[in-house]
């Protein structure tokens, strides 16, 4: 039994999974940006979703053939030792700005809407505290924390959209832009940097999760489930604000509610469902953390995740503290680059791994199939 | 992989191909490097693994000898008999003309058993004129009538039985003493249950006597593969216990994990389950119980059929459920007895109140000091009206007035009878009331401690309703501290706790997280069928076929 | 080692406390505003005016609850609260504001829009507050709304705008959609106007008596006299081009307007001719189908499905008449008084039928969309109108008997 991994089923799979994809989908990846030409992020963020799934299905099919039980070994198997290390670096480098990215997220957005007389860093320690305690305690803890808290979020997010139908109004989500396709792939594959990291990682979890059978489903109902859920978001937060308002408005999911005129007992429970995203978020950012500190153990030969977890959070504590107390012009050039790059960077070098994988795998069984 | 000494063609030269390969790794088995856990669990994060428990002192196994001289002599020292004047030494002739004694503690052993069962039969002329060989066998299979004796030649065995109550009876010439079952001493006659009165349902409880609790639990389960098995508590004071379990249908790991924990323990006493269980159990800093304690013999039976082990104590009226479970600790005895829309109400109604208990004061707190929007104009009002000249800030007020209903509880709970029922209603009414009119408290404030404490005592398990004023402590200084944000964040942090919680293995939010097979619901009240199996979240022989 | 392992443990235990926490303030440090109205100044730019809830006296009763108005003047929202915060003994929580008003004055100017673009998430006024718009002065107004009996004023000020956006006399509008309104240029916001009656004698306030406010017996509501109820009114609805006032118009038109934007629920129509009078209740039957042709003229041809229910029958021929008279008569009626309401707002630039949220879904770009300039062509738009109107069961109306 692995330290700290522990074994999780499909349900808690799903959950953190689940969690993850949606959180990053509703409040990463939106971005003020992503709405200069119009609104498409009803195709652009799902599709990210959908497109890291794709690739999580050609690596994941590579493993299968080639018998490798994780993903660190397939890289192995396809890149050698020494590549697959730097691709291990860069996807342990992408969660952890992934963790980054939704955290200082999260810690504006309390700071922001909730405690404004407040200082960042306390508002930050309390939420870097509860996810660095989650990742601390294991892999288990994460699984089972999400099965407790992702029918929650699940009924949140869907009385959230329930609740406002009557401000729904098509007209606003015109007008399309006018490539309105080739726009929406391109923020997907831009906007992937955030959904392919956790779908990847579930590749690294093999034990964990009982099998490359278990991960396969649990891969694609919870990015289903979160494209599901992150276009009908998108889509419900399009048909109250228009693109215009989008690229001034902080969290539009948010305000979902402010151009409902006719009140009810559920109008002010915005803060409520905040601090309830922050739960998903705080997950998130374990599940994201405490599988780059996994991959780190595995390469560096740690019988421990959790001296790793410590080191990491450190570390984002401090970026996000920096990034809050002024020192951002640095952390704004690397989210943009990342941003700009990052995605394309990790998709083509895991397609490359999987397909290299894959041919080496042909090759193989050829042979013996020959010397049969 | 290719070896160095496999290299076809030049000896000692590795190819180009080779070389390659191994600068960049490939052929490197990664799945070699596994994350292990150590056999003594978890090391800790910072430093190396506990340290092992303290060995047993081994006894000496002495046996005794066939000197009836010799044996007197060490049984008078061994017990202290010149000032211990609780042991009897009587001296008598077996047969008429072996000399024998019985030795026995007086209160402990039933006199009137001693004198018709063994003076009597073994003074009987002629009885042992047939006896060859071991002389005492020959005596417990044709001279003595009490029900249980056997043959004993360890000393320790022999000094412990009569410590609990048995005689034994030596014989000059016999190197084995003889062990009989008079046991005599003053119980407590079965009684009504005290904690878990139910309206529907028995009303017996286990009592102080642990052959009196084990034969509470075979009458209701008359089953061959319900096993019994004595053995030491573990403490010097020498008390026994009782593990029982569904032999062929409990799962053995747990057994036998239960079995290793039971064996680790080596304490000066022993005097209650709660000692032992705090001995054995994995979380001794966890707030949460991982047995559960029931008076209640139904309790402990129906649990012993889901698979479930029970470990009962001399002297103890309770029996240990284990392992336990967030949705065993919450449900009551009365819930099977009840019909199934009834029962399914209270249950949910004991969630809420669970919810609450832990939950209100901290959502209270948060509200007032630092998200004021969310409650309505109304409520606003109220409150501050409330609070008009109340000094204390209202954090305090509400931690004061948590801990006056901890007071009142505890209180009323140490006073014997009814006067502990007064106090109750005493502590509440006149003391509430006075403390609003002296500008103490606001009666909003009292109304939400009021309301906690109702909610605290809808849970069933004393151990629980602990846990759950721990918590809720806990919660309302984090709210006083950070508001939502504090309810959130240590919220989370306490249920990331329950979730890696264990109790034997078992976790402790199963059958929830982790999901099982069984699709009974945890808290609706679920159908009561024809042919239900064992739990299958305890991986029993049952669930299995 | 092991002591230096501790020390560095108990240090990042003690972090969090480091940190410092949380600022809190109980909720009896604060005066809950529950409604702002902003006035022009004299010797700044806006007199800002608050409404305050006041609670009871003591735990036991709740004399003395009800509300009252404190003011101050300044250049922004936040300057007029830090001088009122200088003369009261609490701090102004402004999480309960539910109503924002402006008088006449301030809105025509085109300033509401600079007011209420300052971003109110550090005062935590929600964007979901009502927005009104007052002939007059908002300090009267809302010294209008305060009345011994019913103290707790928010939950009254809600409950009646409720109610008349439900019988069709106001439309109801909150910051967000205002803003919408100013930003995107799809529509122009229909903001309810509010007035004061001078003649109706001021109820016993927290802080008003009886005699404090002028009496003046010649003033009406609407042009009508009324006894009793509260000093302040709504029966009209302010037009806007933009973020600046246009007009305002009365609720029978308000009326009209709210069956062609399709925000219409319930309404009354009154028809006098020969046989007597018939008066209908009107209950919208669906969206209006609204078909619009672009161009330098637009044109928009609107259909507007309706129910009717009798609810007035001087004569007692209605239900006879229905389908030979009444029907007819009743549709062009309304089809004539949506044409005439659609002229006299065109003529004040105001798109308050919303036909420019049309015209957004035939444009394939935001460009396209800006060098349309839906403005400027909307003064030369043309609109036909056409109403359904079919009769609810005869068995539930009232049939006069």
């Amino acid at each position: 039994m692995k330290l700290s991994e522990g074994r999780i089923g499909n349900a808690e799979g799903i959950g953190f999974l689940g969690i993850a994809l949606t959180v990053n989908g509703l409040f990463v990846l939106d971005i003020a940006e992503d709405y200069r030409l119009g609104n498409t992020a009803y195709l652009a963020f799902p599709a990210a979703i959908l497109l890291g799934l794709a690739v999580f299905l050609l690596l994941w099919g590579a493993m299968r053939l080639s018998g490798k039980q994780s993903l660190p070994a397939l890289l192995d198997h396809a890149l050698g030792k020494t590549a697959g290390s730097l691709v291990l670096a860069l996807l342990i480098g992408l969660l952890l700005f992934d963790a980054y990215c939704l955290l200082s997220r999260f810690v504006t957005m309390v700071h922001t809407l909730v405690y404004g007389n407040d200082t960042v860093f306390t508002i930050l320690v309390w939420i870097t505290g509860t996810a660095a305690c989650i990742a601390f305690l294991g892999f288990e803890c994460i699984g089972r924390l999400a099965k407790c808290f992702a029918p929650v979020l699940l009924l949140l997010l869907l009385c959230e959209l329930a609740i406002p139908i009557e401000s729904y109004e098509a007209y606003r989500l015109f007008p399309l832009p006018e490539d309105a396709f080739s726009h929406a792939a391109a923020d997907a594959v831009r906007g992937s940097f955030a959904a392919l990291p956790p779908l990847v990682l579930l590749l690294c979890f093999g034990n964990g999760l009982q099998g490359l059978a278990s991960i396969r489903r649990i891969g694609v109902i919870a990015a289903l489930s979160a494209a599901a859920l992150t276009c009908a978001a998108q889509l419900c937060i399009g048909m109250v604000f228009g693109a215009d308002e989008l690229q001034k408005t902080f969290i539009p999911l948010y305000e979902l509610n402010i151009k409902m005129v006719a009140e009810s007992y559920f109008f002010r429970l915005d803060k409520v469902a905040l601090f309830l995203w922050l739960i998903g978020a705080v997950i998130t950012a374990a599940y994201e953390t405490y599988g780059a500190a996994n991959l780190f153990c595995r390469r560096f030969s740690r019988y421990d995740a959790r001296p790793p977890v410590i080191a990491f959070f450190a570390l984002l504590l401090c970026s996000i503290a920096a990034e809050h107390a002024g020192c951002y012009a640095l952390l704004t050039d690397l989210f943009d680059f990342v941003h700009r790059f990052g995605a394309a960077v990790l998709l083509s070098v895991l397609a490359s791994a999987a397909a290299v994988s894959l041919l080496r795998s042909a090759w193989k069984r050829r042979k013996l199939h020959e010397a049969q | 992989m290719l070896k160095k000494e496999d290299s076809p063609g030049k000896d000692g030269w590795k190819t180009v191909f080779e070389q390659i390969s191994e600068i960049f790794g490939f052929g490197k088995n990664s799945e070699a490097f596994e994350l292990l856990e150590t056999e003594s669990g978890m090391p800790p994060p910072l430093g190396r693994a506990k340290d092992g428990h303290r060995e047993r002192k081994k006894e000496a196994e002495r046996s005794i000898g066939a000197s009836i001289t010799e044996n007197e002599a060490m049984m008078r020292r061994l017990f202290r008999a010149d000032i211990n004047k609780d042991l009897i030494f009587r001296s008598f002739l077996l047969s008429g003309n072996i000399p024998a004694f019985l030795v026995y503690v007086n209160g402990m052993a039933d006199a009137k058993q001693v004198s018709d069962f063994i003076l009597r039969d073994g003074m009987v002329k002629g009885c042992m004129d047939d006896a060859k060989g071991d002389i005492a066998s020959f005596a417990v299979k044709r001279v003595f009538t009490v029900g249980e004796a056997v043959t004993e030649k360890r000393e320790n065995r022999i000094r412990q039985a009569i410590l609990d109550g048995k005689t034994a009876v030596f014989i000059d010439g016999a190197d084995s003493a003889v062990l009989m079952d008079t046991r005599g001493y003053e119980k407590r006659t079965v009684g009504e249950p005290q904690a878990e009165k139910v309206v529907l349902g028995p009303q017996e409880a286990f009592v102080e006597n642990l052959r009196t609790n084990i034969t509470l639990l075979r009458r209701i389960l008359r089953m061959e593969d319900l096993v019994c098995e004595m053995r030491s508590a573990g403490g010097e004071n020498g008390i026994n216990a009782a593990l029982l379990y569904r032999e062929g249908i409990t799962n053995i790991t747990l057994v036998e994990e239960i079995k290793r924990r039971l064996a680790r323990i080596n304490t000066l006493s022993v005097i209650g389950t709660g000692i032992m269980q705090q001995l054995i159990e994995e979380h001794s800093l966890s707030p949460f119980p991982q047995f559960l304690q029931t008076e209640r013999p139904d309790r402990a039976a129906s649990l012993l059929m889901e698979g479930h082990v029970i470990l009962l104590l001399d002297g103890s009226p309770y029996a240990s459920v284990m392992p336990a479970t967030v949705f065993t600790l919450m449900t009551s005895a009365e819930d099977a007895y009840m019909r199934r829309p009834q029962a399914t109400v209270i249950r949910i109604v004991r969630c809420i109140g669970a919810v609450i208990s832990i939950l209100l004061p901290a959502l209270f707190l948060s509200l007032a000091l630092f998200h004021q929007g969310l409650l309505s104009t109304e409520v606003l009002t109220t409150v501050i009206a409330s609070r008009k000249m109340v000094f204390a800030p209202i954090g305090a007020e509400m931690v004061f007035l948590l801990l006056v209903f901890q007071l009142i509880r505890e209180a009323g709970m140490r006073v014997p009878g009814n006067i502990g029922q007064a106090i109750g209603i005493i502590g509440g009414l006149i003391l509430g009331q006075a403390a609003v009119a002296a500008n103490l408290a606001s009666s909003v404030v009292l109304i939400v401690v009021a309301l906690t404490g109702l909610g605290n005592f809808c849970i069933p398990d004393y151990e629980t309703q602990l846990a759950a004023s721990f918590f809720r402590l806990s919660l309302a200084l984090a709210a006083w501290a950070g508001g939502l944000l504090g309810v959130a964040c240590l919220g989370t942090v306490f249920t990331a706790w329950l979730t890696v919680l264990k109790s034997f293995g078992l976790p402790f939010l199963a059958p929830f997280a982790p999901k099982t097979r069984s699709k009974r619901p945890m808290i609706l009240r679920g159908r009561i069928r024809m042919h239900a199996g064992a739990e299958d979240m305890l991986n029993t022989k049952e669930g299995d076929a | 080692m092991k002591r230096n392992k501790l020390l560095l443990l108990c240090m990042l235990l003690l972090l969090p406390l480091f940190s410092g926490c949380l600022d809190a303030v109980s909720l009896d440090a604060y005066g809950y505003v529950l409604s702002i109205g902003v006035d022009e100044g004299e010797t700044k730019t806006f007199n800002v005016s608050f409404l305050l809830q006041k609670e009871g006296t003591s735990q036991e009763s709740q004399t003395g609850a009800g509300s009252y108005v404190i003011g101050a003047e300044g250049n922004d929202l936040f300057e007029a609260v830090r001088i009122a915060h200088a003369g009261l003994p609490f701090e102004l929580n402004f999480s309960r504001v539910n109503f924002l008003l402006f008088s006449d004055a301030v809105a025509s100017t085109g300033r509401m829009d600079e007011f209420l673009r300052f971003s109110f998430d550090l005062m935590k006024i929600r964007q979901s507050a009502k927005l009104l718009v007052v002939r007059g002065k908002c300090s009267d107004y809302l010294q209008g709304l305060s009345s011994a009996d019913q103290p707790n004023v928010a939950k009254r000020q809600y409950s009646y705008f409720r109610t008349y956006k439900t019988e069709g006399i106001i439309m109801m509008t909150n910051l967000a959609v205002f803003r919408e309104a100013v930003m995107s240029g799809t529509f122009d916001a229909l903001v309810p106007a509010g007035e004061v009656d001078a003649s109706i004698m001021p109820q016993q306030g927290v802080n008003t008596r009886k005699t404090d406010l002028p009496i003046n017996e010649n003033d009406t509501t609407g042009g009508v006299k009324r006894t009793g109820g509260l000093r302040s009114y709504l029966l009209e609805s302010a037009l806007f081009d933009g973020e600046r006032l246009a007009g305002f118009i009365d609720a029978d038109d308000t009326e009209v307007i709210l069956m062609a934007c399709g925000d219409f629920e319930r309404g009354h129509v009154t028809l006098q001719d020969t046989f007597g009078t018939t008066g209908f209740v009107l209950i919208a039957a669906g969206e209006p189908q609204v078909t619009l042709t672009l161009g330098d003229a637009p044109h928009a041809s609107v259909h507007v499905p309706l129910y009717a229910q009798i609810e007035l029958d001087t004569g007692n021929t209605a239900w006879n008449r229905w389908e030979s008279e009444l029907k007819a008569e009743i549709e062009t009626h309304l089809a004539e008084e949506m044409h005439r309401v659609f002229l006299q707002i065109r003529e004040l630039n105001s798109d308050a039928m919303r036909f420019g949220t049309r015209a957004v879904k035939q444009f394939q770009s935001h460009d396209a969309w800006r060098d349309y300039a839906w403005k400027q062509k909307y003064k030369s738009m043309t609109a036909d109108f056409s109403v359904t109107v079919m009769l609810s069961d005869r068995i539930i109306s009232n049939r006069g008997d």
